[in-house]
């Protein structure tokens, strides 16, 4: 028990430090690809609740995602909304997206719960660039207004790094908080098994809603983010191509696992930004990269790294015990 | 009339494409499981195939048939690398490793042989017929019935060949199949092979309709998976019904509502039938398995 | 176990309070864009970086590629030359993907880990408008030779220089071709569906209609798509007299054929972005008569075209046929005008400098910059003549 404390305060310390430390960050270059990460990030968390702990697929998150970041851009240029204010409903109305897509599709499973999900995201994306009187097309939004906290302005991309981070540790908090609840417990049963989940008592079809409307609220979030750093939205960085980024962030990382979505994330986007130096043959390294990932880590890259560094530690007595009790535990 | 009939052929040829795509999709699906995001890099595989062979003097019709061979070809070194390793591990791991292959594919095709289209001339192609005042071109009719022909050959053969009756039980309970002697390991590995080489051929089909470029085949990995979702999943007739149906659909929504919207209501319909009739519109019911 | 756990607990605590004690000491300071010249004196490096960013991947990359092998063709000719105040130019070349968030990544990674001294971008408008925001606070000479977007130019940047004419520029030579030579006064409009297309479209209209015409639909696409029988079967039905195009090639050709195939034999016309070799290499006899504006053409006769022509020929086998790599070129060569005229490479002297360029001799004609930085370029109109590019109509 106190092990499990202690990590938990361990965390606790590394988010605050980072967050510290990160105010210091002065290379505009790394900040914007460390901010971008971030918001990445959390969307990586956001589905992770879906794909990792209720075995639920999402390839439309970048529906979400761009709903969040259109709440912010038109309440806050159009109806002139404190920013703040703004965030709250991008939070609320993509959990409500959430919900809403939830109710049809959660009874649906695999490819077809993933298809139906590509499908919202794709609506999405064409709503967004053909209602040109409310979003303005393909054009987009300008000018939505950097945020300010205790009087210190966001527009500093250090302190919106602060920011962002502060609020991507708040998320994976409340997700660890939810995740070891009751709730979690029944998210993690309904993933094993949930024909058995359904026997027990447990509410499955309430509790994968759950899961779908959190899950949104938080891209939500992440979109809203967005809309604050980037200072403008357009409907091309809501497509398919980033929902399908940002599922295979979390698998890569290892979803159903805190850390996995993270670890993606970075790992990702150390990757992308390295293969820069190879000009033309940058994205076909990046998709031999995917696979190969893949292939060797099929269980991810957190667990996979845990794994071998327990086995490292484990006497071999226990090594062998271990290696006969199967798979998934 | 005119204009209302003109959308209904406009809508039908356009189907025909996308239940050849599809069918390839179906297949493999049913087999493997895998929801293979990098389907239609094989049309792009089959296009340049057929690109290539015509500059090298190859009349166009034989360029066809070598393009199903070397999409086939590519296919067969994919899967060894990239399905087959994941063949125990959950089927989401397999669809994200075609995801990488699909981005690995176009941006290989990207650097090896530039961005810019690529004309592919038919012996048919730029020629259309006019009914009446309704225009069909030839180079679609052609697809048309090409595809109509594969769908029904594919539907024998897996109807009435041994290799098809492995296949079929491969698809419905892979563990039984095993005991019953069914080799799965190769039946996944040829339907794989031949599920990419069926889009090899739409590749080149649609050469002379649509150019041959890198990025040709990811808006009809879309649309193959429109159709087989709605056509049902290892559904080889629901695969013809949904590319027709899919084509009608958006040529009816661009014709009569809002071309803009056109794939918004594509999938809005998509949507519906998932959540009344989530096997598909063909499939029989049955009983699911706890 | 519990005395393990104090001991930790304690080194934590430390750790915190140090950091708050480095926090308190040294509060941090907003991170901004040093001024350009501050992070390097001009005096110093051997080379002379032009920045540049553009879709190189995806279905972009057909037209990104062209503009990196025009601006690429200028640099080399420069260096050969013995290069510009002593210094060799050099092309950083970057891959925005279309995507206003690695647009914004790349531009912020040429600026603070190259040093650039010009940049130069890029195939959107509306990702060139957020670029430019960034490099506009570091003064940076920035070149826009391919977007064509009215508020690039009018966004208050001193900065900024197009040498190509804006959307305005070329719909309103278009319109008065039209209403002036040809007797067409129904038309049908099919555009993309991005702000380039929509602003062609929004303009036709408005000029069209002032000037008597009137216009039976207003189309739009999705770039990429490779289906339009459902838009030009909508525009057959309403008879127009002519069908403008406001799209780039690889969309444009296909329209051009499968409204041949469907039967339309309605007049075309086009912009920069759908002209050029290209479409006749792809669309055959379909864009045969097509009338276009245009920025650029391979024309015989003109010393400077050919040249570029001959030269852009012998480095990539291909002709340069289109306004991609032509507008990229000349950029090259009007910074490099810049450079020479402001006597280093201090970026508020070479900003001075260009403004001060006047009736600068390019590939596509004579440039100036107004103070908002937009070159006086006039629209030719063109056409598709037996499968040649002849220019009908030179102001």
């Amino acid at each position: 028990m106190n092990l499990q404390r202690l990590k938990f305060w361990s965390a606790i310390l590394l988010g605050l430090g980072s967050v510290l430390a990160s105010l210091y960050v002065q290379n505009m270059y790394l900040l914007n690809v460390i901010i971008l990460a971030v918001i990445s990030a959390i969307l990586a968390v956001s589905v992770n609740l879906l794909v990792g702990y209720t075995g639920q697929i999402s390839l439309g998150h970048a529906g979400f995602y761009g709903i969040g970041a259109y709440t912010v851009a038109l309440l806050t240029t159009r109806w002139h909304w404190s920013i703040w204010l703004s965030f709250l409903a991008a939070f609320g109305l993509s959990g409500l997206m959430g919900l809403v897509l939830g109710l049809p599709t959660t009874r649906l499973r695999g490819h077809f719960l993933g298809i139906a999900t590509l499908g919202f995201g794709v609506i999405v994306n064409v709503v967004l660039n053909n209602w040109t009187s409310l979003t303005n097309g393909p054009v987009g939004v300008r000018g939505i207004p950097a945020p300010a906290l205790f009087g210190i302005s966001l527009e500093y991309k250090n302190f919106f790094l602060g920011f962002a981070l502060a609020c991507l540790f708040v998320i994976v908090l409340l997700v660890y908080l939810v995740v070891n609840s009751a709730v979690g417990r029944a998210w993690k049963c309904i993933r094993r098994d949930e024909i058995a989940a359904q026997v027990s008592g447990i509410n499955v079809y309430g509790y994968k809603l759950l899961a779908f409307a959190f899950s949104g609220g938080i891209a939500g979030i992440a979109g809203a983010l967005y809309a604050a750093f980037m200072t403008l939205v357009s409907p091309e960085t809501f497509d398919l191509n980033q929902s399908i980024t940002i599922v295979t962030t979390t698998i890569l990382g290892g979803a159903g696992t805190l850390v996995g979505p993270l670890l993606g994330t970075g790992i990702l986007t150390l990757i992308s930004e390295w293969l820069r130096n190879f000009h033309e043959l940058r994205l076909v390294l990046y998709g031999l990269i995917l696979v190969l990932f893949i292939v060797v880590m099929p269980q991810g890259i957190y667990p996979f790294v845990k794994k071998h560094v327990q086995l490292w530690f484990t006497p071999r007595k226990v090594k062998i015990q271990r290696g006969s009790e199967g798979r998934h535990l | 009339m005119a204009e209302f009939a003109q959308t209904l052929v406009n809508g039908l040829t356009v189907g025909t494409l996308y239940s050849l795509v599809a069918l390839g999709l179906t297949i493999i699906y049913g087999v493997m499981n895998l929801a293979n995001f990098a389907q239609g890099e094989f049309a792009m595989i089959g296009g340049f195939a057929a690109f290539f062979l015509i500059q090298a003097g190859i009349p166009y019709p034989l360029a066809v048939v070598i393009a199903f061979a070397a999409a086939g070809i590519i296919g067969l070194i994919i899967h060894l690398l990239a399905n087959y390793p994941l063949r125990q591990s959950e089927p989401i791991n397999m669809m994200l490793s075609s995801l990488g292959v699909s981005l690995f594919l176009v941006n290989l095709a990207q650097y090896l042989f530039s961005p810019t289209p690529q004309v592919v001339e038919s012996p048919l192609s730029g020629k259309s017929l006019n009914f009446f005042g309704i225009f069909v071109s030839q180079q679609r009719l052609l697809i048309a019935f090409v595809s109509i022909v594969l769908c029904v050959v594919t539907y024998l053969l897996l109807e009435y060949t041994r290799f098809g009756r492995a296949v079929r039980a491969a698809s419905l309970d892979p563990d039984t199949a095993v005991i019953y002697g069914v080799p799965t390991k190769k039946i996944s590995f040829l339907t794989f092979v031949l599920g990419v080489a069926l889009t090899g051929v739409a590749g080149a089909l649609v050469a002379p309709v649509y150019y041959v470029y890198p990025t040709m085949g990811i808006s009809l990995t879309l649309k193959a998976f429109v159709v087989v979702v709605l056509g049902g999943m290892g559904n080889v007739v629901g695969a013809i019904a949904g590319g027709l149906v899919i084509g009608l659909i958006e040529s009816l929504a661009g014709g009569y509502i809002s071309t803009g919207f056109q794939d918004a209501i594509v999938f809005a319909v998509l949507f519906l039938v998932l959540v009344f009739r989530p096997e598909g519109i063909l499939t029989k019911v049955q009983g699911e398995k706890v | 176990m519990k005395r393990e756990f104090k001991k930790i607990t304690a080194l934590l605590g430390t750790a915190v309070l140090t950091l708050s004690l480095v926090a308190g000491c040294a509060a941090p300071k907003g991170a901004e864009q040093t001024s350009g010249t501050a992070a390097k004196d001009s005096g110093s490096g051997q080379e002379i970086k032009i920045g540049f960013v553009a879709q190189l991947s995806g279905g972009g990359a057909l037209y990104g590629k062209q503009m990196e092998q025009g601006a690429q063709l200028a640099v080399d000719e420069i260096n050969q030359a013995g290069g510009i105040n002593g210094k060799k130019l050099k092309l950083l070349p970057q891959d925005d993907q279309a995507n206003p968030s690695e647009s914004v990544k790349v531009t912020q990674k040429l600026i603070t880990e190259d040093h650039i001294d010009a940049w130069m971008g890029t195939l959107k408008s509306s990702d060139t408008l957020t670029d430019l925001g960034i490099t506009s606070k570091q003064n940076i000479p920035s070149f826009v030779p391919i977007a064509v977007a009215d508020n690039i130019t009018n966004s208050g940047y001193t900065n900024v220089f197009r040498n190509v004419s804006n959307n305005s520029m070329q719909v309103k030579a278009l319109v008065d071709y039209i209403l002036k030579n040809q007797p067409h006064k129904r038309i049908a409009l099919i555009s993309e569906n991005t702000d380039y297309g929509r602003g062609l479209a929004d303009t036709f209209e408005k000029n069209f209609t002032a000037g008597g015409g009137q216009i039976t639909n207003k189309e739009f696409y999705n770039v990429g798509q490779k289906e339009f029988n459902d838009q030009l079967t909508k525009i057959k039905a309403q008879k127009p007299d002519a069908i403008v195009i406001g799209g780039l090639v690889a969309e444009g050709a296909l329209i051009a054929k499968q409204a041949q195939e469907l039967g339309l034999k309605f007049q075309l016309y086009s912009y920069g972005g759908f002209m050029g070799s290209a479409p006749i290499k792809l669309a055959g006899n379909a864009v045969e008569g097509l009338i276009h504006t245009e920025y650029f053409t391979p024309i015989k006769g003109d010393k400077k075209i050919e040249d570029f022509v001959n030269a852009y020929q012998k480095k990539y086998g291909e002709i340069p046929d289109s306004y991609y790599s032509a507008a990229t070129y000349d950029a090259v060569y009007l910074y490099a005008e810049g450079l020479k005229k402001a006597g280093s490479n201090d970026l508020q002297k070479v900003n001075e400098a260009l403004h001060t360029i006047q009736n600068y001799q390019g590939v596509m004609g004579s440039i100036s910059f107004d103070e908002k930085g937009q070159a006086s370029t006039k629209v030719w109109i063109g056409q598709i003549k037996d499968g040649n590019q002849v220019v009908i109509y030179r102001p």
